[in-house]
């Protein structure tokens, strides 16, 4: 099977598990409303009945905005006028690619964690769906069983993980401190950091692919011994690499274009009626939507390019090659 | 008479200095007293990274006290260990130490100092270290030279100082990276000896210079091929056929002299020229990969000197060399005479403000520090808050709005926010909020080496900008336009004080100002006016008893229409409007009250009593009240609560940037799920 293929393959299987996207995106939802509020009721109380309130609905007032940073506690703290339009995405990509996302406010933290949790649970729920001769086709039974392997696998991703963003990162900053100690043009530096961050997450993006396989082959062969996927998957993707980089690449692409576009389209602070402040927030909400299908994408292209590698490379089943 | 004295003692001081010097550069009238004048020759070596020099310092005394002994700057020795004054008490440093190499450190050595006279008398073996600020004994940024007799008033000494400074990697703007040589407060330097005979040569701590003006003449000695900026002209160059070359740069009436090197940088010129203002020759020396940023240096620094010039008086030299430092070598952002250093990132666009703001800032310097040069070791606020100040209103006038902007991927990639319009640094002090507030911590009026940990940047910058604003808007733009032109004019090429200058406002204005000074520079209390209650009610027909005919009865037995509010029922509000003080000083203000008609009333409150009630019995009810709302008090440090607005969208405000906030962290939430 060609990545073309298993991609557009894969973005069909999507509508099968629709109401469990949607489940996610609820919880995801409920959680931002229930943090939001807190958010939203101390720049309220903040303004008063104050003009600033009036300036903050046709656009900012950083005038109101020194005196309401110097000034909030906990969650108002992480409140910045960047999370407007596309700073809502640039903001978490820059901490993302700079492997800080898990930093800040401890509820933050808490939060990602269940929320890593709660994909790892769906997740086994996603591919029996997506399987074409799946053990369990249960959704919720496959996720209930599959639970403990899929957070043992996660442990080992995390630590993986750690690895190449927590101490390969921070190796590569200081070898190109080192190198670029007496370096005065900017540009060289520049393009130093992009390799840096190019050649890490090249290897972060590969052994995401890997973990992903690797849960694919858990849920398909029912695998008990958890630390065999990941070597089985990485054979695959060995066996394999132009089709398995070129889908999760497309993958990627299109990850990248929903980007661009939201930039585009994505509503700055100038909203300023009931409506427009209602139509950004639906924009944003449906861009999310569209990043929670892209996750549930990656899983549903690569298991139609798992079977189709299985049917068409080799003669053995899956369950006979575990 | 002393007086007069002392103006013929300058007189034919300033005689001596003018007949030493290079006839084809010396000015016809010198601007200053030319007390403390330089010949120098320099060597730089690259490979030791080290400068040999020799100066000849003529230096006249021209108070009315003998001098004793001669007191030195050695700036570069607060980067000789992590023991000096500069080093131990800098917490920013103590992180940026842990990754310095051992060839990093810098110093200054004198390594001979002598009278020149018939004979020549070596002083070396008298020359001690002394700490006058703080008793440091490990600090050696001041050099203590008995003379064997005084130099009097009026007297002349000549002295031959020979010395080696070992160029650090960059601290506080000065220093060496790669093949950048940016060097400032580099040579041993005289301090200024005051008109009360005592010797003001601070430590080097945590601020910036002081020096008297005078003539440099200086002979740099760099590898051939090297492109050199300084302060000054070049007015001869010599190859010595070594492989170096010998740049003679010459300068009168500064106060401070400055030179950096590289074989980098890529050379331009302009000219400034402006009716009514004298024209100016511009060199820029630019950093290859900022080439394109050429024509925004050049018009920015043509807005500093359009403006200032304009403003408070010309620009009074004929060149201005500008250096886009070099990434790394935090050399950027700096001033000197006839010389500052701007700073950009590779990927700024004009929108970022990026190299304009801090070309505005440093060129404006010229005026602010360059000509009227104030004591920086005591009183920097008055060269680092006009100068703030004046900056924010040149680019209030002549540049868009600033707007938020990100630096993402480590800071090197921009974003910019354009319909997040921001405020200019002069318009309000909120973000130094309340009883905890930075302004606090300590007054403007206490010396600057003295300030405490966070004080410094807002009492030398922010404050005192946001106090001239508050001048500007109290006392109008064409009074305080004379004002600063003034205190520019009679005080260029000296050292003026804090006093000097209030002295000029509370002269040119023909108003005592010296409460305002009172509270904003000799205390540190805040100013934050607030709208407190405000209470439109309907009349409603009087209850009780009324007194008719000598007896107390209901009033339901009296006719309604003979009180005069019973005939206000259901056609008038008793509307009152509460206005505090919350912070301790006091500022006269006006409240402007808007009616649902849309009329209004502006009253005037001497702001002195901690609360006034004002009250209207009026058909419509408040729909407005705004506290100072022509904005003349931006000292004040919570404009939010100026303003009380009947149905303010505060909730849809607060739902509009929560929603915002939701749409941050439920992304954050999904990339994480990346990690699942």
């Amino acid at each position: 099977m060609k990545p073309l293929r298993a991609y557009f393959q894969g973005v069909l299987g999507l509508w099968r598990v629709k109401r469990y996207i949607l489940g996610l995106y609820a919880v995801n939802l409920m959680l931002a409303l229930a943090l939001g509020s807190v958010v939203g009721r101390a720049i309220y109380r903040s303004l008063g009945n104050s003009r600033a309130a009036e300036n903050l609905v046709q656009g900012f007032d950083s005038l109101w905005y020194g005196s309401f940073s110097a000034t909030a506690q906990g969650l108002a703290r992480t409140f910045h006028p960047a999370v407007v339009g596309i700073g809502a995405v640039f903001e978490n990509l820059n901490d993302f690619l700079q492997g800080r996302l898990f930093e800040g406010e401890g509820i933050f933290l808490g939060l990602g964690l269940l929320y890593l949790l709660l994909w790892t649970f769906f997740s086994a729920g996603f591919i029996s769906r997506f399987l074409s001769r799946a053990q369990t086709p249960d959704f919720l039974q496959a996720a209930a069983g599959f639970l403990g392997r899929l957070v043992l696998l996660a442990i080992l991703a995390g630590m993986v993980y750690y690895l190449l963003l927590g101490v390969f990162l921070d190796f590569l900053s200081g070898w190109i401190r080192g190198l670029t100690r007496d370096t005065t043009d900017e540009r060289i530096v520049f393009f130093l950091t992009l390799g840096k961050y190019g050649a890490v997450w090249f290897l972060v993006w590969w052994v995401n692919m890997v973990f992903d396989y690797s849960k694919i082959i858990i849920v398909d062969r029912n695998l008990r011994m958890v630390p065999l996927a990941p070597v089985e998957a990485f054979g695959l993707v060995l066996k394999h690499p132009l089709k398995t980089m070129g889908l999760y690449y497309l993958l990627g692409i299109t990850s990248t274009l929903m980007i661009l576009i939201y930039w585009m389209v994505a509503p700055g602070a100038g909203a300023s009626s009931a409506g427009e402040i209602w139509a950004a927030f639906l924009l944003g909400q449906l861009y999310i939507i569209l990043r929670m299908c892209l996750r549930v994408w990656f899983y549903s292209s690569q298991v139609a390019l798992y079977e189709g590698l299985y049917k068409t490379s080799s003669n053995q089943s899956p369950e006979e090659i575990g | 008479m002393n007086a007069r004295f002392r103006r013929l003692l300058l007189g034919l001081g300033t005689m001596g200095i003018c007949l030493a010097m290079p006839r084809a550069s010396m000015a016809a009238v010198p601007l200053s007293q030319r007390i403390a004048n330089y010949q120098m020759d320099v060597r730089l070596d690259v490979a030791q990274k080290t400068i040999y020099g020799r100066e000849v310092l003529t230096w006249i005394n021209t108070t009315m006290h003998p001098a004793r002994e001669l007191r030195f700057h050695l700036y570069y020795n607060a980067w000789m260990n992590d023991r000096s004054s500069w080093l131990s008490s800098s917490r920013y440093f103590a992180r940026a130490l842990e990754s310095l190499e051992e060839g990093d450190w810098g110093y200054c050595k004198v390594q001979s100092i002598q009278l020149l006279r018939e004979p020549p008398l070596d002083l070396t073996a008298g020359m001690a270290y002394i700490q006058p600020d703080d008793g440091n004994p490990h600090d050696r940024t001041v050099l203590r030279v008995p003379l064997p007799q005084p130099v009097f008033p009026g007297d002349t000494v000549r002295i031959a100082i020979e010395w080696v400074s070992k160029v650090p990697r960059p601290f506080a703007r000065t220093g060496v990276v790669g093949d950048y040589y940016f060097i400032a407060q580099w040579f041993p330097k005289i301090g200024v000896f005051q008109e009360d005979g005592t010797w003001n040569c601070h430590q080097f701590i945590q601020t910036e210079f002081f020096a008297d003006y005078g003539v440099y003449d200086v002979r740099l000695t760099l590898p051939t091929g090297w492109v050199v900026g300084a302060t000054g002209r070049e007015i001869e160059t010599t190859e010595n056929g070594d492989g170096t070359t010998t740049h003679r740069f010459y300068q009168e009436d500064v106060h401070d002299f400055v030179w950096t090197t590289s074989p980098h940088f890529l050379v331009y010129t302009d000219r400034f020229e402006e009716p009514g203002l004298p024209p100016v020759d511009l060199r820029l020396l630019l950093q290859p990969y900022n080439r394109g940023k050429k024509e925004r240096y050049f018009e920015a620094t043509k807005l500093a000197l359009r403006y200032y010039g304009g403003w408070f008086g010309a620009y009074p030299y004929d060149h201005l060399t500008i250096v886009d430092p070099a990434y790394q070598s935090r050399s950027g952002g700096m001033e000197y005479p006839t010389l500052f250093t701007g700073g950009s990132r590779w990927l700024s666009t004009s929108r970022t403000r990026q190299p304009e703001s801090v070309t505005i800032h440093e060129a404006g310097h010229q005026f602010w520090y360059g000509v009227v040069g104030n004591n920086e070791f005591e009183h920097a606020w008055i060269d680092e808050g006009f100068n703030t100040y004046s900056q924010s209103r040149v680019m209030s006038v002549a540049l868009p709005p600033p707007i938020l902007q990100r630096w993402y991927l480590e800071g090197f990639i921009p974003v910019l926010f354009p319909d997040v319009v921001l405020n200019e640094r002069f318009d309000g002090a909120d973000i130094y909020d309340g009883f905890r507030s930075p302004l606090k911590r300590d007054p403007m009026a206490r010396p600057s080496y003295r300030y405490g940990p966070g004080s410094y940047r807002v009492n030398s910058y922010n404050k005192p900008a946001l106090m001239l604003r508050t001048l500007e808007n109290y006392l109008g733009w064409d009074t305080f336009r004379k004002i600063l032109a003034t205190f520019y004019q009679r005080w260029q090429f000296n050292h003026p004080r804090p006093r000097d200058f209030f002295q000029v406002v509370n002269e040119i204005s023909e108003r005592n100002m010296d409460w305002f000074f009172e509270q904003a520079y000799y205390g540190s209390n805040v100013f934050d006016y607030a709208v407190g209650r405000v209470l439109s009610m309907p009349f409603e027909p009087t209850k009780g008893l009324l007194q008719n005919n000598g007896d107390f009865v209901p009033i339901s037995q009296v006719a309604r229409d003979t009180t005069p509010r019973d005939t206000a029922v259901g056609k008038l509000y008793r509307n009152l409007v509460y206005v505090r003080r919350w912070g301790e000083a006091t500022f006269p203000v006006e409240v402007r009250v808007t009616f649902a008609g849309g009329d209004t009333v502006l009253e005037r409150w001497d702001g002195r009593d901690r609360w006034v009630r004002f009250e209207y019995i009026r058909p419509e009810k408040v729909e407005s009240v705004e506290v100072d709302p022509r904005r003349v008090l931006v000292l004040d440090v919570n404009r939010t609560n100026n303003s009380w607005k009947r149905n303010a969208p505060a909730r849809l405000a607060g739902w509009k940037w929560a929603s915002k906030w939701m749409i941050w962290f439920q992304h954050k939430l999904e990339l994480m799920a990346f990690f699942h």
